[in-house]
C-alpha cells in the first residue's frame, strides 16, 4: 500500500476521508472516555465525580482530656465505630480547637469533635473506572501524558475539521453541512453573550 | 494470530505506561525546592504577618486532602491546635487522597485569604461529599456568617514534595 501511495497522487478528498477514518477509529475510545468524565466533572458541584464516602457517626462518652485522647477512650471508640486497624501514634492530629484527627490510612479518618461528643468514620473507595478515567481527563498525570493528550487534542481538531468535507455538494459544507455549522455555534454564543 | 500479538502488545504497552505514571513512593509536585532551611508550621502561624509574601519551606504531615478536586490539603504543626491549608488554583497542582498521613514538604508562600476563599474551603471541607439540601443550604448560611469575623491564612505552594 505504501509503494502505491507514493507513486499515485493521492486526492485530497481520498486522504481526507482517511484521515477522518482512522483517526475516528484510532482516538474514539479516549474520545468516549474523555466524554463520560466530561459529563461526571461538570457536575462536580452535585456530587464527587472520583470517590464513593461512606460515613458512620457514633455519639461517645466525653474525654477526660480534650488534648490528650487516652489508649482507653480511643480503643472503646474504635470498637464503637467498628474499626479494628489500631492508628499509629504519630497519626493522631490534634490541629484544630475541639477536634481529633486519626488518619487510619490514606482512605480511612475518624474525626472526634469533642464539644458535640461524637465520633465519625469516615471510609473513602474509589469510583471504579470512573476515577481513571478523571484522572486522564484532568490531565492528573502530568508529564508524558501531557504530550499525548496534545496529540489527541491536535487529532480531535483534524477529526473535525475532516468532517467538514466528508460530503460534496449540498450536504456538504457549501451547503446543508456549512449551515449545521453556523447553527451549532450559535448556542455557544448566546450563552456567552448572557454569561461572559 | 496477527490480532492477538497486536493486543498483547498494547496490553503491555499500556501496563508500562501506568507504571512510568504511577513510579516511585516519592510524588513530586510543582516545580524543584529551592529552599533547605526549614521553618516551623508554629513560627509561621504565631508572627503570619511577618510571613505574608515570602517564600518560606514548611514540613508537616498531612491530616487531610480535598477530595473533590484535589485543590487543598491541611498540614499539621508542630504544635497543637494549630494546621495550615495548603491551596491552589483547580489544576494547578492535583493532590491525591494517597498523600493523607504522609509527610510533606511544602516551598511557598504565605496569603491572607480572602473570606469568600477561606468561606469555601471550609465549607467544602465540611460538605465535601454531600448534596446541598435545603437544610444545607441553611447551615451554609450560618456557617457565612460564622466565617466572616475570621482571618486566615494559608499557603500557596510553588514546589510539593510528598513522602
Amino acid at each position: 500500500m505504501n509503494a502505491s501511495l507514493k507513486k499515485a497522487k493521492i486526492p485530497a478528498r481520498k486522504l481526507n476521508i482517511l484521515f477522518h477514518r482512522y483517526l475516528g477509529y484510532f482516538f474514539a475510545g479516549l474520545t468516549i472516555i474523555y466524554c463520560i468524565s466530561g459529563l461526571a466533572v461538570n457536575h462536580i458541584e452535585d456530587w464527587n465525580p472520583n470517590f464513593i464516602i461512606k460515613k458512620n457517626k457514633v455519639s461517645i462518652i466525653p474525654l477526660k482530656d480534650r488534648e490528650n485522647l487516652s489508649n482507653n477512650e480511643l480503643a472503646k471508640i474504635l470498637a464503637q465505630l467498628e474499626v479494628k486497624q489500631k492508628p499509629k501514634e504519630d497519626n493522631i492530629f490534634y490541629s484544630e480547637e475541639e477536634i481529633i484527627e486519626i488518619v487510619l490510612a490514606e482512605s480511612e479518618k475518624i474525626t472526634i469533635d469533642t464539644t458535640e461528643n461524637t465520633a465519625e468514620h469516615e471510609k473513602i473507595s474509589k469510583i471504579p473506572l470512573l476515577h481513571t478515567f478523571n484522572f486522564l481527563h484532568l490531565n492528573n498525570p502530568k508529564k508524558m501524558w501531557t504530550f499525548y493528550a496534545d496529540f489527541f487534542a491536535f487529532s480531535l481538531l483534524l477529526i473535525s475539521i475532516t468532517g467538514l468535507f466528508m460530503k460534496k455538494g449540498k450536504e456538504g459544507f457549501w451547503g446543508k453541512g456549512g449551515l449545521l455549522l453556523v447553527a451549532g455555534l450559535i448556542p455557544p454564543l448566546i450563552f456567552l453573550f448572557i454569561y461572559y | 494470530m496477527l490480532k492477538k500479538k497486536v493486543l498483547a502488545v498494547a496490553t503491555l504497552g499500556l501496563v508500562s505506561f501506568a507504571n512510568l505514571v504511577y513510579a516511585g513512593d516519592t510524588l513530586k509536585l510543582g516545580e524543584d525546592l529551592t529552599i533547605t532551611d526549614k521553618t516551623k508550621v508554629s513560627d509561621v502561624l504565631a508572627n503570619p504577618e511577618n510571613y505574608l509574601g515570602k517564600t518560606v519551606l514548611i514540613e508537616g504531615k498531612i491530616t487531610d486532602v480535598c477530595t473533590k478536586r484535589g485543590c487543598w490539603l491541611k498540614v499539621s504543626s508542630d504544635k497543637k491546635k494549630q494546621k495550615i491549608v495548603v491551596k491552589v488554583q483547580d489544576g494547578e497542582m492535583v493532590f491525591p487522597l494517597e498523600a493523607r498521613g504522609k509527610t510533606a514538604k511544602i516551598e511557598g508562600v504565605l496569603y491572607k485569604a480572602e473570606e469568600e476563599e477561606q468561606h469555601q474551603h471550609e465549607y467544602e471541607e465540611k460538605h465535601n461529599h454531600e448534596h446541598q439540601s435545603g437544610k444545607e443550604k441553611e447551615h451554609k448560611h450560618k456557617h457565612d456568617h460564622k466565617m466572616k469575623k475570621k482571618a486566615t491564612y494559608m499557603f500557596k505552594p510553588t514546589a510539593v514534595v510528598i513522602e
